[in-house]
């Protein structure tokens, strides 16, 4: 994947939630391969990790000069090794990773179910950690709370620094808003902001998620931004459910209640089909259907194109 | 295809996942499986070995019990989606009822997309179906990433959405969207029975 020029240092916004995290990627961008090998990222979706690698990898290349530097998610990273196993040129795809400078690796959780690049990292980390290579990865959580991943995996990944983000705070939130509102050349009520930003959201896309949500509410209703609008737009309390993703980024949200909701439309949609299907079926082919036509033959029951001809047995 | 089967007073329904590597097709089925009560789920089906994985599809059946007096059974599987995997999409394919083609909504993986749609077509014309009369849903995935590395859904309707089926734009590792996109999928699928010539199949 290509890195995106606009996530660097300067564009993220600095709070207490992820100035550990910030400082060690500075850090490592400085330093890369000698200060904090495997570099590990963790935090919940949403708050700001690939922008963390990609400002690390981007300040990275600009010390260092002819750096090499790789950016893959861990599903790409699974894809392209099945590819290479395809092709049968595992070796290749392996030499051609431990002799990068950097490579980051995004979502470590997606390897859950994937013993085999599990193990093909915790080589590819051992032989670059040998040769002063950098690595980082990211996570929702730390390693060692991720139940499906190996424990040499793990303990490889323990053998540098592992920071944690967290949900930004109110100040953090106020930050980005006003960064938004100033990229996007806006000017917002007084006030307005700072309501937004006292909603606690558990990332930075809630943020903007929410004063989109505010500023739809305003756009429909014809009424200029206040703080009351933002309130009966986010409501008076933190949103439960936001609440809970905060603490477990990969729950997700009225999942049965959304089961049994789509259970509820297919009966009706079931029930109207039948229905319509039953209005356009001639009588007599509709006692055939009742009365269950059997035939040694696969037998397909056509409408018909012309009269007295009901059924047609296909060989 | 044997959608409703009124003989046995059964509707079997197969929906494929189809679209590109890393577009989001098994979180689709990963939600579902995770938001179904335990009694509706069949028995599921992940080939995670090694060498078993490159064959790398899911497959999730739902017992939905008796809906307007048919047993309703609805299996969810899901294509690999590199290229070189064409015998497993074939055995995928065969008997789909309908088709989510889940799309990454990121600009820069427009191409994929294309290139996958294309070989869906391929695909589904080296099978002798038409590919005008599939059900197909396009789901624009991934929405939840940051604005600029996005296609609108326009644009994206623009270039991949020619026959202006439904499209439901999602973030299926929140969730959002994965059941939107099920609904609108099952609705074209029983919407050919309710209003196209239907052909029975007795068995």
């Amino acid at each position: 994947m290509d890195l995106n020029p606009s996530f660097d240092f300067h564009s993220f916004v600095l709070g207490p939630s992820n100035e550990s995290a910030v400082a060690a990627a500075r850090a490592v961008a400085n330093r890369p391969g000698s200060t904090h090998n495997p570099l590990v990222i963790c935090g919940a979706s949403g708050q700001g990790k690939t922008h963390l690698l990609m400002a690390l990898a981007q300040q990275a290349a600009r010390r260092h000069k002819g750096l090499t530097a790789r950016y893959m998610t861990m599903t790409e990273f699974a894809e392209a090794f099945d590819t290479a196993v395809a092709a049968g040129q595992q070796e290749r795809f392996r030499r051609r990773l431990a002799e990068l400078d950097m490579l980051l690796l995004d979502d470590v959780e997606s390897l859950a179910e994937r013993r085999d690049i599990q193990r093909e990292l915790c080589d590819l980390q051992e032989r670059m950690c040998a040769a002063h290579r950098q690595l980082v990865v990211t996570g929702v959580r730390r390693p060692d709370e991720l139940a499906a991943l190996d424990r040499r995996l793990v303990s490889c990944l323990a053998s540098g620094l592992i920071v944690a983000m967290g949900p930004p705070d109110e100040q953090t939130r106020l930050t980005i808003l006003e960064r938004c509102a100033a990229t996007l050349g806006e000017s917002y009520g007084e006030g307005v902001l700072a309501a937004v930003a006292a909603h606690p959201v558990p990332s930075v896309r809630d943020v903007l998620g929410a004063l989109a949500r505010v500023v739809a509410l305003a756009a429909s209703h014809d009424a200029s931004l206040t703080p009351a609008i933002v309130t009966q737009a986010l409501g008076g309390k933190p949103d439960a459910s936001v609440a809970a993703a905060a603490d477990d980024g990969s729950a997700p949200r009225h999942g049965t209640q959304e089961f049994e909701d789509f259970v509820g439309a297919l009966r009706r949609m079931v029930a109207n089909a039948l229905h319509a299907e039953r209005a356009r079926t001639p009588p007599d082919v509709a006692r055939a259907t009742l009365a269950g036509i059997r035939s040694r033959e696969k037998m397909v029951l056509e409408w018909p194109a012309e009269e007295g001809r009901l059924i047609e047995e296909l060989t | 295809m044997s959608l409703v089967n009124h003989r046995d007073r059964e509707i079997n329904c197969k929906i494929v996942y189809y679209g590109p590597v890393g577009s989001g097709k098994t979180a689709n089925l990963r939600y579902v499986h995770h938001a179904a009560p335990r009694d509706r789920l069949g028995c599921s089906v992940r080939l995670g070995g090694r060498d078993e994985h490159r064959l790398g599809f899911d497959v999730l059946p739902l017992e939905l019990g008796s809906l307007a007096g048919f047993l309703t059974r609805i299996q969810l599987c899901s294509v690999p989606g590199a290229g070189h995997f064409q015998a497993t999409r074939n055995m995928v394919l065969d008997g789909a009822d309908g088709i989510v083609f889940v799309a990454d909504s990121q600009r820069r993986q427009l191409d994929a997309n294309i290139r996958s749609l294309q070989t869906l077509r391929t695909d589904l014309v080296a099978r002798n179906v038409d590919v005008r009369n599939v059900p197909l849903v396009l789901q624009y995935n991934k929405r939840d990433l940051p604005t600029a590395l996005l296609l609108s859904p326009s644009e994206l309707d623009a270039k991949l959405n020619y026959r202006a089926v439904p499209s439901v734009n999602a973030e299926a590792v929140n969730g959002r969207g994965v059941f939107e996109t099920l609904e609108a999928v099952t609705q074209v699928i029983l919407g050919r029975v309710a209003n196209e010539r239907t052909v029975l199949a007795w068995t």
